[in-house]
């Protein structure tokens, strides 16, 4: 690998370093407000929601930022990427997140991870809002600087049409291009329409925070917000799967180009990550029901070539690694675990993109259900799994029966974990409730039962994470001490 | 509707399950069949590709016959006007028309809330955004007995005291 010690590499394993440090805190965050559903602790409602905006939005940023990171390292192979512009971004990032942290926190805000207009407005004070509106734009700018950065250096060696290998659609392809070219273009351009829709909506808050403008429509901020939200949580994943191509070849001895099918693949999930936002909105019924459509359609488009190429893909690696008596090694391993998990969140949310059954789960617990699946779990594991793909590089190896335990102890925990929201939603419990008490039927004692199922499942989970986070920080700090 | 929306619920559960179980054995197969023939995957890719299509396909014919929308539910015979505001719910009549299409108009002087219709045993059965400066219009038929609207759209502090109750008649 021709990317051992360059300045990407160490800065993408200082961010996952602080990534994983940050997990601890906002996955106990998590854990608090489990116990308070489940009537161990008794939190206030504003502290509770305060809480839940933290967990949200910090979750959403460092799983965002660790694969973005690491892509960006491994792309460093083959692109005249900026290393100058790595380090500024990501002081600039650095600074929003703990703008971010502390306005949330010391002012409690309390509006969620997803700010939906005119909410901020009534559950924030105006100068904390203006904080976190700067903190968030920071942070933002800072992602849009390295995406743009990316399909700069891209658009420069392989033009924009073979940064997109769209060569190899129409049978003109006559330069190679790596599959983590294609799939982290897509990725930075659909962060360039993320960041400035985001962009254009927190400017309208600003105005309205500084009293410019009084109010503005409810239902095209809540689109921005998705356009937004919905790109940046899809592309965490698109990401961490750019560097998932990147890596396996390492382990199976198999390459993993880009093909027809490939090219074909990552330029319908271009489009269909897009349209799919729709399927947020389903149950605004003022919505053009044409939107409403193209969120069902797209949401399905998306899982055709997720599954038929990428879970495939990563199938036949992992077993031609088998198979080649290569011996256990946890970076297939791990990945292996968290496609397979991925596609338990994905079935599942495309149970919910059906409009009728949106109309029963949407905003239950079946939301945050799916994606802890493929969040808490799948890009949890894969960010593990690159680091060390990293600091294998570098000469680090584990023992195998420590990292089986280890990823037993995260699944086992995991699957208790996310069972306590699929059950709920089968049980109709509603996401985001400080406490269930005041809900009918058998749902006040249901819902508290499984928040106690939920909490359990973190402290398994926990076990596991904690000796992983110790090993994967040493190992960090002593390969970037001996390197300087 | 009420049995129909909780069989449903039940179902979609079921093929989420099934969806899971089917996806491991594709999972084991492909583990199995790849290494020792490379082309093996790929005929496997296209039966695959052809059974996600018609899975698909047949997926979202039957979910537009349950669209939830007004233009897919009749003509309703009764209107309710319901008003979000934190964290209560303001309603024109409290009473509603048992077993004939009823229209809720749901809007909000607030901010964005989401009105869940839930039975007394606690089953969601209905759902409907209300949002500030528009008039959603949720149709539904109802049995006769006791009703809960919570709110499904987070909206501050008092989200999870926000439930009011109405009987249908």
């Amino acid at each position: 690998m021709g990317v051992v010690g360059s300045v990407h590499v160490r800065l993408a394993l200082l961010w996952t370093s602080l990534v994983f440090i940050i997990f601890l805190a906002t996955g106990s965050v998590g854990f608090i407000m489990r116990l308070s559903q489940a009537g161990i602790l008794s939190l206030d409602p504003k502290t509770w929601y305060t809480l839940i905006t933290f967990h949200g939005q910090a979750n959403a940023v460092i799983f965002f930022l660790a694969p973005l990171m690491l892509s960006r390292a491994l792309l460093s192979q083959y692109l005249d990427i900026s290393s100058r512009i790595s380090i500024l971004s990501s002081a600039l990032i650095l600074l929003g997140i703990v703008g971010v942290a502390i306005s949330i926190l010391l002012g409690r805000m309390s509006m969620a991870w997803y700010f939906l207009y005119p909410l901020p407005f009534y559950e924030t004070t105006s100068g904390y809002l203006t904080a976190w509106i700067i903190s968030v734009l920071m942070i933002g700018i800072g992602i849009l600087i390295l995406a743009l950065d990316s399909l700069r250096a891209s658009i420069k060696k392989y033009g924009l049409g073979g940064s997109m290998a769209w060569g190899y659609i129409v049978g003109s392809a006559t330069v190679e291009v790596p599959p983590i070219v294609l799939i982290s273009t897509v990725g930075n351009i659909l962060m360039v329409i993320s960041i400035a829709s985001g962009a254009v909506l927190l400017t309208a808050f600003l105005l309205q925070n500084l009293g410019v403008v009084e109010a503005f429509d409810a239902l095209g901020a809540k689109n921005l917000t998705f356009m937004f939200g919905h790109i940046l949580a899809n592309v965490a994943l698109v990401y961490a799967i750019a560097c998932i191509y990147e890596a396996m070849p390492s382990y199976s001895g198999r390459p993993w180009k880009t093909t027809l099918p490939v090219a074909l693949a990552w330029n319908i999930a271009f489009i269909a990550i897009f349209f799919a936002m729709y399927h947020h909105v389903y149950m605004d019924f003022v919505q053009p029901r044409a939107t409403h459509v193209l969120g069902q359609v797209f949401s399905y488009v998306a899982a055709i070539p997720a599954l038929t190429v990428t879970v495939l893909g990563v199938l036949s690696q992992v077993g031609v690694h088998r198979l080649g008596g290569r011996g256990f090694h946890m970076v297939p391993t791990f990945i292996l675990a968290g496609t397979l998990i991925w596609v338990i969140g994905g079935a599942a949310a495309v149970i919910d993109a059906t409009i009728p059954a949106n109309f029963i789960f949407h905003n239950t617990v079946w939301v945050p259900a799916h994606f802890h699946t493929y969040y808490g779990y799948s890009v949890v594991v894969f960010v593990i799994a690159i680091t060390w793909h990293l600091l294998r590089g570098m000469g680090f190896e584990l023992t195998r029966p420590l990292w089986l335990l280890i990823l037993a102890l995260i699944t086992i925990g995991w699957i208790l974990h996310i069972s306590s929201f699929y059950i709920g939603a089968l049980e109709s419990i509603p996401r985001r409730y400080a406490s269930y008490l005041a809900l009918p039927g058998d749902l006040p004692s249901v819902g508290s039962s499984l928040a106690m199922l939920s909490a359990l499942g973190a402290i398994t989970y926990a076990i596991g994470y904690i000796p992983l986070l110790y090993l994967t920080i040493s190992s960090i700090y002593r390969t970037l001490r001996r390197r300087i | 509707m009420v049995e129909i929306i909780n069989e449903l619920r039940g179902w979609l559960f079921i093929s989420w399950i099934l969806l899971v179980i089917g996806a491991l054995i594709i999972a084991y197969i492909a583990l199995l069949r790849t290494g020792k023939d490379p082309a093996e995957v790929y005929r496997f890719r296209r039966v695959l590709l052809i059974a996600l299509l018609i899975g698909l396909f047949l997926g979202f014919a039957a979910s537009v016959i349950a669209y939830p929308y007004p233009e897919f539910r009749g003509k309703p015979e009764a209107y309710v006007r319901v008003e979000g505001v934190r964290f209560t719910w303001i309603m024109n009549i409290t009473v509603v028309p048992a077993n004939k299409p009823v229209a809720f108009l749901v809007t909000s002087r607030d901010v964005n809330h989401g009105l869940g219709i839930y039975t007394s045993d606690g089953r969601l059965i209905a759902q409907v955004q209300a949002m500030p400066g528009y008039v959603n219009e949720l149709i539904v038929v109802l049995k006769p007995g006791k009703y809960y609207i919570a709110c499904l759209e987070y909206c501050g502090i008092g989200h999870h005291i926000m439930i009011t109750t109405f009987e249908v008649r």
